[in-house]
């Protein structure tokens, strides 16, 4: 009945959960064990993550804070902790999350749940194994690609039998009609499998592509991992949240196609910086894609005032939706800033400055990482059937809001200011280097809160986990008796 | 009764959210089409003409061009082209063409394009009147000596110059042609006629 009603009725009538085929408790039930999966690991990889994260902070403060170890210099610190991140939590966490919204959006119960938690096993495999690789001194070089070209057959094939399974659960839907969180969760899963099954191609498989055509590529695939497909999943995460639990419908639908389409088209494109080494078309084209995203901007966010409007005193009612407002937020500082650097002029002063760094851990860290994590403080009490510690999600909250904010502000104040320095030859770079100092050692301090409320989360998660078992063991033993 | 953990907590799901249908304000239609003209705007000032030999900071293949080191060649016809530009161009144009009533064509020109400088070389250095026939039309005016302007140099640069440029293409000439015809006009100081110079061999 459903089925048909929705086909024939276009208008945006809020459907029913209590489907008389399929309730919500029977839809989370099939998604147990998988998304436990991946939860879990993705927030153990985040952890190691920021942990390496600081490792490389402090050799800022402490020059020889772990040097005569090769293991932990700072490039293979570095390169380690962003595979972690990326690979390690970011993907995993989105794949989990999207599995999810598309099972709740479409109606229908997960498919493959043994195939993903296989493909879940083999993708943490690999990603330890790269990982260490990394360390022992393997890593590829190229940014966000850093785990060792041999890994990458193995990491594609464990993707795909994870999105696979997606896209046949949004193939299984019963609710015909697509809300736009699912369309960016398939795009997510389709575009990964894209930019990095041609990555590896062009820049592991011999011939191995050289000059322009090399670093074009290896740029390319950076930025779409980060700004496409974790951002794709963090925008589904927030364009379901905030209405969910508002309990209001998304102002529109065209503004979010067109958010989804332009975003696709234009933020795709950037990435490469202007002055790079390459025939000034291709930065400048990457430079015009990103101004060009003020397009999904401004759309996501006329529909967002609309859809919220008036509602923000809700705010501290719910973990979830805290998180999702502060995200989006960060989502749209965060793009603004990127577009706003893609101007020549601005460009030149902050590429190759803190300033860019400050945007990109925004984006990952204020936008991406707190997406989910709202994400996760609705899914995760489902699947376990138990409430979180409140005391520890609050604090969870406050400490990513303040260390997001406190290390964004460090490193962008300090970014710019070490931009407009080295404009001027007359300072020597050593001096320009001591001024950003401070804005580094206050940005730690940031970092040490993001990390205080990375294990907060943690704390809460396998907390539940553990009083969950409790549980269950008590339960059988009641039985028993 | 049982313990707190088997207390089951209920969890609210609302309906899952819907999307409405408000359509994409007009004005916001518009100011993009704006945005893609400005696009247009930026890609004209910074992709290099979409060449692929044009790097930053240059802004067009003429700039890198003009950026290169020249060759012994490319110097000898950059100081034609000079020479060319403050003096011939005056009546011949910069572009060779000529102009009705003041002077014949170059580009393209018969003359011009001869097997060497044993013709045009004298019209330099002692000047030309009465009717003459260039790529088969008639003028009749006068052209004013150059031999008391310009070094041997300066004119084969300049000679090399006007028969590789604008499609034209012919040898390189050089000073010593130039050092030759000229103590060959010795003390010459009437202009030269067209069928005199046809007269002379075409080398
Ligand atoms: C005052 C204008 C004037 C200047 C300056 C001038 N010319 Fe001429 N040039 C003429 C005219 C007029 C004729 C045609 C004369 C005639 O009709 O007999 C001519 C004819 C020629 C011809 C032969 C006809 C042809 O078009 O091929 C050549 C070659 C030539 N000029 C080259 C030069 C060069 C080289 C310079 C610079 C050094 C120069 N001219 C400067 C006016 C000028």
């Amino acid at each position: 009945m459903a089925v048909s009603t929705t086909l024939t009725a276009p208008s945006a009538q809020p459907v029913s959960s209590n489907s008389p085929q399929i309730t919500a408790t029977e839809l989370d039930a099939s998604c147990r064990w998988p998304l436990l999966a991946l939860f879990g690991s993705a927030v153990l990889w985040l952890f190691l993550g920021v942990v390496l994260g600081f490792i490389n902070t402090m050799k800022f403060h402490v020059p020889g804070f772990l040097a005569e170890c090769p293991c932990f210099t700072y490039g293979r610190v570095h390169a380690a902790q962003s595979s972690a991140l990326l690979y390690g939590f970011g993907l995993q966490a989105s794949l989990g999350i999207g599995l999810w919204l598309l099972c709740r959006l479409g109606k229908a119960k997960l498919v493959g749940a043994v195939t993903i938690l296989i493909g879940t096993l083999f993708w943490n495999a690999a990603v330890t194994l790269g990982v260490c690789c990394i360390l022992g001194g393997e890593a590829s070089g190229y940014d966000n690609l850093q785990m060792p070209g041999y890994m990458g057959p193995v990491l594609l094939w464990s993707y795909l039998m994870i999105a696979v399974c997606g896209i046949l659960t949004y193939h299984r839907r019963e609710e015909r009609e697509s809300y736009p969180s699912q369309w960016f969760v398939i795009a997510g899963l389709f575009w990964f499998a894209w930019i990095f099954s041609v990555a590896s191609m062009v820049l592991f498989c011999p011939p191995t592509a050289r000059g322009v055509v090399q670093a074009s590529v290896a740029w390319w695939y950076s930025h779409n991992l980060t700004n496409i497909v974790l951002g794709f999943s963090g925008l589904a995460s927030i364009f379901y949240f905030i209405p969910k639990i508002l309990g209001r419908p998304l102002h529109s639908s065209y503004l979010a196609g067109l958010a989804f389409w332009t975003l696709a088209l234009f933020g795709s494109w950037g990435g490469i910086p202007m002055g790079a080494p390459m025939p000034s078309w291709i930065p400048a084209m990457a430079a015009l894609g990103t101004i060009f995203t003020i397009i999904p901007l401004i759309a996501v966010a006329i529909n967002f005032c609309h859809t919220t409007c008036g509602q923000l005193k809700s705010l501290d009612k719910d973990v979830t939706l805290q998180f999702s407002y502060i995200a989006l937020l960060f989502w749209f500082i965060s793009s603004a800033q990127q577009i706003v650097s893609a101007f020549p002029a601005v460009g030149a002063l902050t590429t190759f400055t803190w300033f860019t760094v400050a945007q990109k851990n925004l984006f990952l860290f204020g936008f991406f990482t707190m997406a989910s994590f709202g994400a996760m403080y609705y899914i995760l009490p489902r699947l376990l059937v138990i409430e979180p510690c409140p005391k520890l999600a609050k604090a969870n909250f406050w400490l990513m809001l303040l260390g997001v904010l406190i290390s964004y502000l460090g490193l962008g104040v300090g970014g710019a200011n070490q931009g407009i320095l080295l404009m001027d030859p007359a300072n020597k770079f050593t001096d320009v280097m001591r001024a950003t100092m401070m804005p580094v050692r206050v940005s730690s301090l940031g970092d040490l809160m993001i990390i205080g409320g990375i294990l907060c989360f943690l704390l809460n998660f396998f907390g539940m986990f553990a009083r969950r078992c409790c549980a269950c063991c008590k339960a059988k033993k009641e039985a028993c008796k | 009764m049982s313990s707190k953990p088997n207390n089951q907590p209920s969890f609210q799901d609302g309906p899952e959210p819907s999307a409405g249908r408000a359509l994409v304000p007009l004005c916001l239609v518009i100011a993009f089409g704006f945005l893609f003209y400005w696009g247009e705007l930026f890609l004209d000032k910074h992709a290099g003409g979409f060449q692929q030999d044009v790097y930053e900071p240059y802004r067009s293949s003429a700039d890198v061009a003009a950026a290169q080191p020249l060759d012994d060649n490319g110097k000898f016809l950059a100081l034609g082209k000079q020479k060319f530009d403050q003096t011939c161009s005056l009546c011949h144009q910069p572009n060779g063409l000529g102009k009705e009533g003041t002077a014949p064509p170059l580009a393209g020109s018969d003359w011009v394009m001869n097997k060497g400088c044993n013709r045009i070389g004298m019209i330099v250095l002692d000047g030309l009147s009465g009717p003459v026939t260039v790529s088969g039309k008639e003028y009749n005016l006068a052209m004013v000596p150059w031999k008391a302007t310009f070094k041997d140099e300066e004119i084969a640069a300049i000679l090399s110059y006007i028969r590789n440029s604008w499609g034209n293409k012919g040898s390189m000439i050089k000073a010593a042609d130039i050092k030759a015809l000229r103590a060959e006009s010795g003390a010459k100081d009437t202009p030269w006629t067209a069928p005199e110079l046809l007269s002379r061999p075409d080398k």
